[in-house]
């Protein structure tokens, strides 16, 4: 089931999301994002299939495993911050300003704010 | 406006319009998470703020102004750069040119009402310690109710 319904009807997410054989426990915020983009196949798809992955901090102090998708379907890119122990997701959500960055030369964007900057080619 | 308050994750979601499509991050503040109006649209329909706590208690320091009850998230740009401002309803989005990609980013996002929209989330924090009438009880004779620092 990719959404379930809360108690005044609105869409959530589940508890928790497997990816790759770990099982990690969503936020209640997390959960209280699902959209029709927003689901816990096209989270689980991203956690996957992800085409940027990092070790992001902001100049707010936060620091998260990034993950970036493009879910099949969907024409723009899709976050999923993971906390850095990898037992939470803390966030998704659609990032309309992914690809204009990657196709930046040299990724400036992504270079400044992530360790461990991994990108693989788009399936 | 309808706000959902996650006092376990310490997060805060304000929802103008359930039309969400497209969505971003403030530049430097990814716990600050927009989605707009639309595909192409730059009016934020919902504002999430994680880690809100450090915005509280609203103050000058944490971007407060309270003459207009208006809280800004991120960092405006200086006047003299370039810049454009997209106001709707109690938001007001203020975006810059950035040539790594970026293009027309949203720096700083300004919350009008603030204290109206947060006003869950203002109730839920402890009451700061007051420190006058501490340190008069200590003058007395009595104990400090205050905790040293570790």
């Amino acid at each position: 089931m990719s959404r379930l319904c809360g108690a005044d009807s609105r869409p959530i997410l589940p508890a928790t999301i497997t990816a790759n054989g770990i099982t990690r426990r969503l936020t209640a915020h997390a959960r209280d994002r699902a959209t029709e983009e927003v689901t816990a196949e096209s989270i689980k798809y991203v956690l996957e299939n992800w085409i940027i992955r990092g070790i992001c901090e902001d100049s707010a102090g936060s620091i998260t495993t990034t993950y970036w998708g493009i879910v099949p379907g969907q024409n723009r890119f899709m976050r999923v911050a993971v906390s850095l122990d990898d037992e939470r997701i803390v966030t998704a959500h659609s990032d309309g300003k992914v690809a204009r960055r990657l196709n930046q030369e040299g990724r400036l964007w992504f270079e400044s704010r992530c360790r461990h900057l991994e990108v693989r080619d788009a399936r | 406006m309808r706000v959902r308050y996650y006092p376990d994750d310490d997060g805060v979601a304000l929802v103008a319009a359930n039309k969400g499509g497209d969505g971003a991050t403030v530049r430097d503040d990814f716990g600050v998470i927009l989605e707009f109006a639309g595909e192409g649209s730059e009016d934020i329909t919902r504002m999430d703020v994680l880690r809100v706590s450090r915005f509280l208690p609203l103050s000058a320091e944490r971007g407060y102004d309270a003459e207009t009850d208006t809280l800004t998230l991120g960092f405006k740009p200086n006047s003299d750069e370039r810049y454009r401002v997209v106001d709707n309803g109690d938001f007001v989005s203020y975006r810059q040119w950035f040539d790594d990609g970026s293009e027309w980013d949203v720096v700083a996002v300004d919350l009008r009402q603030a204290s109206v929209h947060l006003a869950k989330v203002i109730a839920s924090q402890p009451p700061a310690p007051d420190l006058a009438k501490d340190r008069a009880a200590v003058e007395q004779g009595g104990k400090s109710k205050l905790r040293p620092l570790e």
